[in-house]
This record gives C-alpha cells, structure tokens and sequence, in this order.
C-alpha cells in the first residue's frame, strides 16, 4: 500500500512539474496559442451560422433545435472543446516512440503517459481561463439561447472532470498502439474524426440519422462533449444526469483497466527505433 | 538555359528516385494508409448522411440539393479531395522542428519538391483504394450526379489547376515554419477554412449568403468544392472560364510569391532540432 501511494505521489508530482514545463513551452508559442485559439472560435462561428441558416430555412428549426438554440449548443460546446477534447498527449506519445525519446522517458521516475496527461491538463486550464469570456460575448452577439438550470450546471461539476478522465484514459489506450505500430497518424486521424462526427462538434446529436445517434450514444465521445454541452444549455433532462455519470465512470474504470496491460504489453514490444 | 535545362533535369531524376523511394515507404505503412483512407471515407459519409437527414427533415431539399445529390456532391468531393490533397505543412514543418531541412537543402532536389513526390506517390496508392470505394458508395447511397461531356472535359483542365493551386497555397503556407518553427496554430486555421469554406462540410449553396461571399473570394472553394460541382452538373457551364481564370490566376500568383518567400525563408532558417 506504501509503494502503491508512493508511485501515485511520484507520478502526481510528474505530472504538475510536466504541466508547469508545458506552460512555460507555451509561453514561448504565444502567437500559436492566440491563432489555435481564432481556430476554436472560428470553427463554433461557422457551424453556428451555417445550422441556423438551416434552422431557418426549414422553418424555423431543424432536429428541434431553433437558431438561438444552435448558437448557445456550439458557444458552450466551444468551451468545453477546450477543457475536454484538445490537446491530446496522443501525438506527443507518438512521436516520442518513432524519435526514440520513449527509451530515455522510460528511464524517469514519472509514468511517460503521466507526465504528458499533465501537459495536456495544464495547457487546458490556461486556455479555460480565456475561452468563457469570449463565449459569453459570442452568445450576446448571436442571440443565444440557455436555459440555465441550477441542478445542470452543479451536476456539469462532476460530469465535465469525469468527461476529462474519459478522455485521458482513451487517448492514452491509442497512444499505446504507437509502440507496436509506431506511426499511429491514420488511427489518430480516424479517432479525431470520430470525435469531430459522432462527439457533437458538428452538429447536436438530435441533428444526426438515428444510426448515427445510436452509435453516438455508444461510444464514449458524445458523453465527454455533446452531453455535457445539453446538459449546460437545458436541452438533457435532468432526470437523465444519473445516467450520463453512470456511463463516463464505466467507461473511466474500464478503459483505465485496459490502459494498465496494453501499457506492459506496449514495453515489451517496443524496440526503440529512431534517432 | 542550360544552366536551367540542368536544373529541370535534376530536379525531374532527383524526383523519381524520391518517388520510388516512397513507394517502398508507403508499402511499409500499409495500414496506416489504410486507416487514412478510411478516415477519408468515413467523414464524407457522415456528412453526406447528415445533409440528407437534414434535407428530408426540411421538405425533401437544402440549398437546392436533394439527399441523392447530397450523396452523388459528397462521393465526388471524396475523390477531388483524394487528388487534390498535400500534407506539405505537416512535413515541411516537421523538418524545419527536427532540423532534418538542413540536410535536404544539401541535397541536388529542391525540398519541396521532394515532399511533392512523396505526395504524388502516395496518391497513386490511395486513389486505387479511394475511386472503387466511392463507386460502390454511389451504388448504395442512391447518389444523383449530372454528367455532362462538356463539363467533364472542362474538369479535365480545372483539375490540373486545383492541383498546382492547392500545391503553392500549402508550400507558401508551411513556409511560415522557417521563420515560426511551430505553425500549428496557423495550419489549424488553413485546414479549418479548407474544411468549411471549400465545400468540404457542405456545398457552397447550404452556406449563408455572407460565407458564400468569403468562400468565392478565397481559393479553397475553386480547389475542392468548384470542380465537384462542375462534375456532378451543378456548375453552370457558361461559368466555366471564370473557374479556369480563377484557378489559373491563383496559381500564377502563388507561384510568383513563392519564389522570394523561398529565398527569403531560407535565409530566416536557423535550423533548430537535433
């Protein structure tokens, strides 16, 4: 039990010293981090428009969302894309295994996928700091529509770090394949796009085929993204929030169990090839 | 000009054994190109899936299309987004960080053009996946395209100039890294106006009149959305020489940046990396 809270400290203290340097690194991209930043707003801009344009030429509303609707859904989801969906240490894991800097991360005292989930939480949490604001500017200027329900937004205080855990955990279960397959881009590719389609970053779930709902609602990203973005504009029923936590900690307990052989597997089969 | 010849020469040798070379890459990440291809497939189909939802939803048609032409715009989309595509800001850009530029600048083949052949050979394979999975999707999605002899013939020349326009446009913009090294941040946003001003997410038509405006005024459009469009019947054919003048006079101006950009972005080069 001592070495079990030991090696947790250690990796916990990796991790915030791995975050504080990703901060720093950061610092220096300042310029990427603002244009990174135009992207998020951008791509909410776009989609918003572009659905409440069909909104309105449907009559009104399309998948029983109006055009306000549309507006707060893409607002709050532009939000919760930064804390949940991006970055991703998958990329960085990757490439670290094709260079062969895997080998010399090996040897620290911090777990490798510790240390770059604690990159990627440090980086979210200095743009959560920015992307509320211009949120609520953006929801003024769009005329959106919320309705705020106090039980939703407590409960959104254990679904959203729930959300991240979910996130976390399957990135780092993908990362893994980068040891046996070393170039990983194309599984990458299709887990982003599966994350963009079926997430609810492109359209609300109620706008999708009901194939594709229902594949939505079984795959873990529509209960990391889409769900809590409902759930923040009063469009997920309350009495369902019990379900939504249900399915983010199984999905937690689950992957986290997978994530501990794949990663012993992954070692034994890693061969360090790079430079 | 035999200076010039000399270097055409070159360039053309120097090209064909990177090609070859990646080839044997290519067949070495068999399944990472598969997982590419699919990654391809599985967006269009999404899309076009979606839009025919939504089309049924609002009385049978969006923007003017119908949910088979919805499919027949989005299979033909994948297959002029196929070969028109480069990843030239993710390599070059990759090379400036790594400081692997230094070594290909030594080298007799311009580095651009290095990457080009890798592209081009890589295309080669994925078309051959890409063209047969379309046509059985065409089956299956009841998909509607309007084939005109004249606007296929039209295509011929519009594509060759979607090609080299898409080509400049990602080589001028992964040159940022020379002077950057880190471009994420402005290839997210290249690749974002890509996805939804070039008729990627939608045709150009479902857009809202103020981002149809922006669409026609940037070259993405005429990259990827304009040639499907003139293969699926929905371009007017009297339009036809303003698609080729745009093309062509965006490639000649690329093309013409291109030039001092190189030489400037070369001198900027500080070659960080290992």
């Amino acid at each position: 039990m001592t070495a079990l809270a030991s090696t947790v400290h250690r990796n916990v203290r990796g991790s915030i010293a791995s975050g504080r340097v990703n901060l720093i690194e950061a610092a220096q991209y300042r310029v990427s981090s603002l244009i990174w930043a135009v992207v998020s707003i951008l791509q909410a801009v776009v989609y918003l428009s572009v659905w409440s344009a069909v909104a309105d030429a449907g009559g009104g509303s399309t998948g029983g969302f109006t055009p306000g609707e549309f507006a707060g859904y893409f607002l709050v989801v532009l939000c919760l894309r930064t804390i949940v969906v991006t970055p991703t240490p998958m990329g960085e894991f990757a490439t670290n295994v094709r260079s062969g800097l895997l080998a010399a991360h090996l040897l620290r005292p911090v777990h490798p996928l510790a240390a770059l989930s604690g990159a990627a939480l440090a980086h979210r949490i200095q743009s959560a700091l920015a992307m509320p604001a211009i949120a609520l500017v953006l929801m003024v200027a769009f005329d959106a529509t919320i309705d705020v329900r106090g039980v939703a937004w407590f409960a959104l205080l254990l679904v959203v770090p729930l959300a991240i855990l979910t996130k976390l955990l399957a990135d780092s279960l993908l990362a893994c394949l980068a040891m046996w397959l070393t170039r990983i881009d194309g599984v990458r590719g299709v887990y982003n796009l599966v994350i963009i389609l079926l997430g609810g970053q492109f359209a609300p779930l109620d706008v999708l085929p009901d194939t594709m709902a229902t594949v939505s609602r079984a795959l873990p990203f529509y209960w990391t993204l889409g769900y809590p973005a409902e759930l923040a504009i009063g469009r997920a029923p309350l009495a369902d929030i019990w379900i939504a936590i249900a399915v983010l900690g199984a999905w937690s307990i689950a992957l986290y169990t997978l994530v501990q052989p794949v990663w012993r597997a992954g070692t034994r089969a890693y061969e360090a090839v790079g430079t | 000009m035999s200076t010039r010849s000399g270097t055409v020469r070159r360039t053309v040798r120097g090209s064909l054994a990177a090609m070859r070379v990646d080839l044997l890459i290519a067949a070495q990440y068999r399944a990472n190109m598969a997982m590419w291809s699919l990654a391809s497939i599985l967006q269009v189909v999404v899309y076009l899936a979606v839009w025919q939802a939504v089309a049924a939803a609002s009385g049978g048609s969006t923007g003017g299309y119908s949910a088979a032409e919805f499919a027949g715009y989005f299979l033909v989309l994948l297959v002029v987004r196929d070969i028109t595509y480069t990843w030239i800001p993710y390599e070059l850009s990759g090379y400036v960080r790594s400081g692997k530029m230094s070594g290909l600048l030594l080298r007799p083949l311009h580095p651009i053009a290095y990457i080009g052949t890798s592209i081009f050979a890589f295309r080669i394979q994925s078309i051959l996946t890409v063209v047969p999975i379309a046509a059985i999707l065409f089956v299956m999605f009841d998909a509607t395209v309007d084939v005109r002899a004249e606007a296929v013939v039209v295509a011929l020349l519009v594509i060759p100039l979607a090609m080299s326009t898409r080509f400049l446009a990602d080589a001028l913009l992964s040159l940022a890294s020379m002077w950057l090294t880190r471009i994420d941040g402005i290839r997210g946003m290249y690749y974002l106006l890509l996805l939804l001003l070039g008729g990627q997410f939608a045709p150009v038509d479902v857009l809202p009149e103020w981002l149809r405006t922006i669409a026609l005024a940037m070259p993405f459009y005429w990259t990827l959305g304009y040639p499907t469009e003139l293969l699926v019947g929905r371009a007017p054919m009297s339009d036809a020489w303003i698609g080729i003048a745009v093309l062509a006079a965006w490639t000649v101006a690329l093309y013409a940046i291109l030039q001092p950009a190189w030489r400037a972005s070369t001198r900027a080069y500080e070659a960080v990396g290992s």
